[in-house]
């Protein structure tokens, strides 16, 4: 049975129990009782290791684990052995940066990122560029919170530029890259480049088929999906991923070990040291079963009338300013009050039960390249609904008579 | 005793508030009336710790008395209620003998009603800076 958007929000306890305008999706969702209760399902019926056991308890175990890869790989077409987990997209993109990177990268070789990342796609890349005296170029974004694409034909350079790491949709602007005509133009500069992909602001608001874009990795997490924390995604490209040595070592990860010598097991477990989180993938699963029974083009469209909605509504007050006005918007909508801080707006949002971001949302190159120090930052999810923009706008009403 | 009457000062002041935005045009208020300070003076052994705003609290202990001077990284820019908050702390405890503020109960903010309505952050930030002024206390009354 699809889902009903309109009563989507019933299935949210934390929404249930909170009498809250949640404006912070971006940040982190919400979680429908599915997802709870596949996790307590796990831990109170049939909780035990993973691939170790050969006992039944285990083995359900182990089939629970990789029906989620499963799940994961169906959401983004890829195959179920390119799905790595890891504990988020942060660690999903220091996995390349410390494999990827540290195998292939030498002196004077190139990493591009653009000028809207995350300071998660951008401290590995520096870490990493330090290591091995390569460069990290940036792709220039201009005032509006578009990236400068022109300027890709003189920075991707073949043989240099090694790595390209771009942010799908900006978790500060809003802006959503068009990553198929980008990977597209930097597949014709440089073939051998390899393209990761930040989907940490995209996964669970638009549809990605890894196949079609032709990225070589793609990075997400599990929290920003309606699964839990502490679980995240890294899909590579098998051939790639089978080119790489492994990061961290453990149980798990080999073929054989003596103490001269180890041989790695085959991706993805060459790269799952250890014990994984097994409730949380199993969680993950469940939220992105979830996900597609609601579906996710319904989620879009849902999303993109209350971004419009959001819009039209700030326009309406004189003094509220959106810090980018990006070609094309995701889910959310960054903007100030003029001349008041965004912290002072936000405590006065609390106390009308409004839940906003106010800050420089891990992104000060971007709000330095803007003209900001922080901003408030209003983003959505397949439960929000208009009332919360309402109260929003109430609050906003209140801060500006207050504050102005 | 003058710790006491500036807190009956400002006790007269908060229970004369009779809506939620009172307290906060008020801390707004004391914001917009501080003296900002050079900030040069900004080195990172004076930032209070804990507090979301970078907040600066350089003490000066001058005749025995215990004078403190405060500000937010971007002065006029920053964050009003945290530069009003700072500036309400100034207002109870500027001047003061070390011996008597360490007599006197932080409690009283709570006592006011201050907290009702601070978000958390601020709240935490609130109590750092109470504790690096009582700090400075415990210091200068050694002296």
């Amino acid at each position: 049975m699809k889902e009903s958007i309109e009563n989507i929000r019933e299935q949210f306890p934390v929404l249930q129990s909170q009498k809250i305008a949640f404006l912070d999706s971006a940040a982190t969702t919400q979680k429908p009782l599915e997802v709870i209760e596949s996790m307590e399902h796990f831990y109170r019926e049939h909780y035990s290791s993973t691939r170790r056991g050969v006992y039944r308890l285990s083995e359900a175990t182990t089939q629970a684990f990789e029906a989620a890869r499963r799940s994961v790989a169906s959401l983004i077409h890829a195959q179920e052995n390119e799905i790595v987990f890891t504990r988020g997209t942060t660690e999903s993109i220091n996995l390349v940066a410390w494999s990827y990177g540290r195998a292939f990268l030498k002196e004077n070789d190139e990493i591009l990122i653009s000028g809207l990342e995350h300071h998660a796609n951008i401290v590995p890349w520096q870490l990493i560029a330090k290591e091995r005296n390569a460069k990290l170029r940036l792709l220039p974004m201009d005032s509006s919170g578009n990236l400068e694409l022109e300027t890709l034909k003189d920075l991707v350079k073949p043989g240099i530029t090694k790595i390209f790491a771009l942010i799908h949709i900006s978790n500060s602007t809003g802006t959503v890259n068009p990553i198929q005509e980008i990977i597209r133009e930097v597949r014709r500069l440089s073939p051998d480049t390899k393209i990761l992909i930040d989907a940490a602001q995209s996964v669970s608001h638009t549809a990605i088929d890894v196949k079609n874009l032709d990225c070589d990795f793609l990075a997400f997490s599990g929290h920003k999906m309606y699964g839990p924390t502490g679980v995240g995604v890294l899909y590579g490209k098998y051939e790639v991923l089978e080119s790489m040595p492994p990061w961290h070592g453990g149980g798990e990860m080999i073929q054989s070990v003596s103490l001269e010598h180890t041989t790695y097991a085959l991706p993805p477990a060459r790269f799952e040291a250890g014990t994984p989180p097994i409730a949380e993938v199993i969680g993950l699963g469940a939220a992105i079963r979830w996900m597609q029974n609601v579906g996710i083009s319904k989620i879009e469209a849902h999303e993109s009338m209350l971004l419009n909605y959001t819009l039209e509504q700030l326009s309406t007050l004189s003094d509220i300013r959106q810090i980018a006005k990006p070609k094309a918007q995701g889910a959310l909508v960054s903007f100030v009050i003029d001349g008041v801080h965004p912290h002072d707006v936000a405590m006065i949002l609390d106390e009308e039960s409004i839940a906003i971001r106010s800050g420089h949302h891990c992104a000060q190159p971007v709000m330095d390249r803007l003209g900001f120090n922080a901003s408030l930052r209003a983003s959505f999810g397949v439960y929000s609904q208009k009332w919360e923009i309402d109260q929003l706008m109430l609050g906003l009403k209140r801060a500006i008579r207050l504050f102005k | 005793m003058s710790i006491k009457n500036n807190q009956a000062e400002i006790q007269k002041v908060f229970s004369a508030f009779q809506n939620p935005d009172d307290k906060w045009k008020y801390l707004m208020k004391l914001s917009k009336e501080h003296p900002s300070i050079d900030s040069s003076l900004f080195e990172e052994k004076f930032l209070v710790q804990g507090c979301a705003a970078r907040m600066y609290l350089i003490p000066e202990f001058k005749e025995g008395l215990l004078y403190f001077y405060m500000d937010t990284e971007s002065g006029s820019d920053s964050p009003l209620i945290s530069r009003g908050l700072g500036a309400l702390a100034l207002k109870i405890y500027n001047g003061e003998k070390p011996q008597d503020i360490l007599s006197s109960s932080p409690d009283f903010f709570q006592e006011i009603g201050l907290n009702v309505g601070l978000s958390p952050t601020r709240a935490n930030g609130f109590a750092s800076l109470l504790k690096q002024i009582y700090l400075y206390a415990q210091v200068f009354s050694i002296l």
